[in-house]
């Protein structure tokens, strides 16, 4: 073998010698421990050639990266994909260490034209921005469940809790609102109708419903026959329900389809429609309850009047990374007056609304009353609503970047048969959307999985 | 036609167009700084052998310019190595290792670009055993260290580009 191989590479040194070669002095080197045989010219050259083709041939091994720099270590990674970088890690911990590098990350982004603030680890960032772009976003009517599904409706609430959903109220038609409590196992896909102990369920729709811990607060909503409601507690774990009339402080006005959402112990709501005395009101306030101490507060607004977002009614309220989040909604009476597809960032640390500058590589959405919201990591997602120019029901699902401040319209696997609607609600466990109901030319009884196929890593 | 004399750490000395020397920014930058001069450059870095290759490597860039040179130069691609530069970097370890140190040190950017590809080439699409085998390093992950790296970083199976 030995002697195959000796004999193979003095078979290629004269075929290089003969073609040309006349270096005047020569180095010798055979390895064969992978098979290989190589010329070393100890003058200018100092090519590899391949045995069988006697062609010049790329390096297999480069043991000398060991002594290079670091700065030319990291350069020779910067040629590397994300995917090679992610091997690399795992080699040995210097390798982990270097293709951690912030500056391999930020030059990937920037391959992508992905402007990137300082402050965030560009790697997750990188991982959740391409994840979530990559993705092809699966749509699943689930079509058989344990224990029926509830019946056609919308504006009703769906509510997490742990791997529960919560489906509250609702209406199949302005006259007939529901005062049912429906609860979806995810885990079993089962749905089951508990005896609710406690205070009577409001016959209601157009009210909001979050959870803090393991309770769902519910606010406002509209019986359709004159009646309005307040702040209402259920507990999915005892099936008890309590209408909270223990409250103090500023206490908000009944209303219908504004929005709500929680920030530590706090339940915001912003907006909505109310009726005092017969007069119809679209709102722009925003009060707070602390869902421990039951306090109400109107929350002042430190900024100038014109950063604060106008009246309006259907629009969404949800909280990432301690910001509240609030998009679209419009002014509805008897019909759209105006309809908005803007982002309004309000922070509840100094009471602060802005407008964040929207990247202009991004589109805004084409969407802007009674979406469904819900977030993902650093993501606000959009699913539905109504589209402000057309005046029809969507089916889109939109992704605004909070770091990034910008759009994306997601794409869906091809020939998922999604039914555009708006007043549907929506549950995010693990990467999954459970959606259900809503409107489209009349109620819709439909629950449909969406699977976002990824998972975030920046937090 | 203004050359220049560059001379190698082991004291050869080399006469080159000043135009071909001057796409080494460490070159160019050292002849603004002493000006027309008859005295051979020291280049106490490089090795005649290296220097021969480097040169060589200018002389044919220099006579064929590649026409979008400046184009997408920011975009990080493995795949654009002109064939002229791939064969060029078919040579063995120390020679690489030493074209690096020297790209890097008479700061020429194409050559210090495409041996560094050639490097990152070797690694490409390869699996951290391959890796540890191409670079001769070693595994000093304890099991548990490895598996919480690997889970940190086994959120991509595509190792396109």
């Amino acid at each position: 073998m030995l002697i195959t191989q000796i004999l193979k590479f003095f078979n290629i040194h004269s075929k290089k010698t003969s073609n040309g070669g006349c270096r005047s002095t020569m180095t010798m080197s055979l390895d064969i421990g992978d098979g290989k045989a190589s010329i070393c010219y100890s003058d200018t050259d100092c090519r590899m050639f391949d045995e069988d083709t006697a062609q010049p041939k790329f390096l297999q091994n480069f043991e000398y990266f060991l002594h290079l720099s670091d700065e030319l270590k990291l350069l020779v990674l910067s040629f590397l994909s994300h995917g090679d970088l992610l091997v690399l890690a795992r080699c040995c911990k210097l390798m982990n260490w270097l293709s951690n590098d912030r500056s391999l990350w930020l030059g990937l982004c920037h391959s992508h034209q992905w402007q990137v603030p300082t402050s965030v680890n560009y790697k997750l960032y990188y991982h959740d921005k391409l994840s979530s772009l990559k993705t092809k976003v699966d749509f699943k009517p689930i079509l058989k469940s344990k224990g029926k599904l509830p019946s056609s409706r919308y504006k009703h609430t769906s509510t997490r809790v742990g791997d529960l959903i919560v489906y509250i109220g609702g209406q199949v038609s302005d006259q007939k609102r529901f005062n049912d409590v429906i609860h979806y196992d995810t885990k079993l896909n089962k749905f089951t109708r508990p005896k609710v102990l406690g205070d009577k369920v409001p016959n209601f729709s157009r009210h909001t419903a979050r959870a803090v811990g393991n309770k769902i607060w519910v606010f406002g909503g509209y019986s359709g026959r004159g009646q309005f409601y307040d702040l209402q507690c259920y507990d999915p774990k005892l099936n008890l329900w309590e209408q909270v009339t223990n409250v103090t402080g500023d206490i908000p006005k009944s209303r219908t389809n504004h929005a709500s959402t929680t920030w530590g112990d706090y339940l915001y709501i912003f907006g909505g429609n109310s009726i005092q005395q017969g007069e119809y009101e679209i709102l722009s306030d925003m009060h707070r309850i602390n869902t421990k101490t039951l306090q109400w507060e109107k929350v002042q607004f430190t900024c100038d009047a014109g950063d604060i977002p106008s009246e309006r009614c259907g629009h969404c309220l949800e909280t990432i990374n301690d910001k509240i989040y609030l998009f679209g909604g419009g002014r509805w009476d008897g019909q759209w007056m105006k309809r908005h597809n803007d982002i309004y960032i309000f922070d509840p640390v100094t009471c602060h609304w802005s407008k964040p500058k929207i990247s202009e590589r991004s589109s805004p959405p084409e969407t802007s009353t009674f979406s469904v919201s819900f977030v993902y990591g650093r993501f606000l997602y959009l699913f539905g609503g109504g589209n402000p120019k057309l005046n029809m029901v969507t089916n889109t699902l939109y992704q605004y970047d909070t770091v990034l401040n910008s759009w994306e319209k997601l794409n869906y696997t091809p020939n998922s048969d999604i039914k555009p609607r708006d007043m549907s609600a929506a549950s995010l466990i693990d990467d999954t959307i459970f959606i259900f109901g809503g409107f489209a030319g009349g109620p819709i009884g439909l629950l449909d999985k969406i699977n976002l196929n990824y998972r975030p890593l920046l937090q | 036609m203004t050359t220049v004399k560059l001379e190698s750490s082991d004291e050869k000395t080399y006469e080159v167009e000043k135009e071909i020397a001057c796409m080494s920014v460490t070159i160019k930058n050292m002849l603004e700084d002493i000006g027309e001069t008859d005295a051979a450059i020291p280049l106490p870095n490089v090795t005649s052998s290296i220097l021969e290759k480097v040169l060589e490597y200018c002389k044919h860039h220099h006579e064929h310019p590649s026409p979008q040179q400046d184009e997408k130069k920011d975009e990080k691609r493995l795949d654009d190595i002109p064939p002229y530069d791939r064969d060029f970097c078919k040579v063995d370890q120390p020679t690489l290792f030493e074209l690096i140190l020297a790209a890097n040190y008479l700061d020429i950017k194409p050559l210090l670009d495409v041996t560094c590809k050639t490097v990152a080439n070797m690694i490409r699409g390869k699996t951290p055993e391959e890796i540890r085998k191409i670079f001769n390093i070693k595994n000093d992950f304890t099991p548990e260290e490895e598996e919480q790296i690997r889970k940190e970083n086994e959120w991509c199976e595509d190792k396109g580009n």
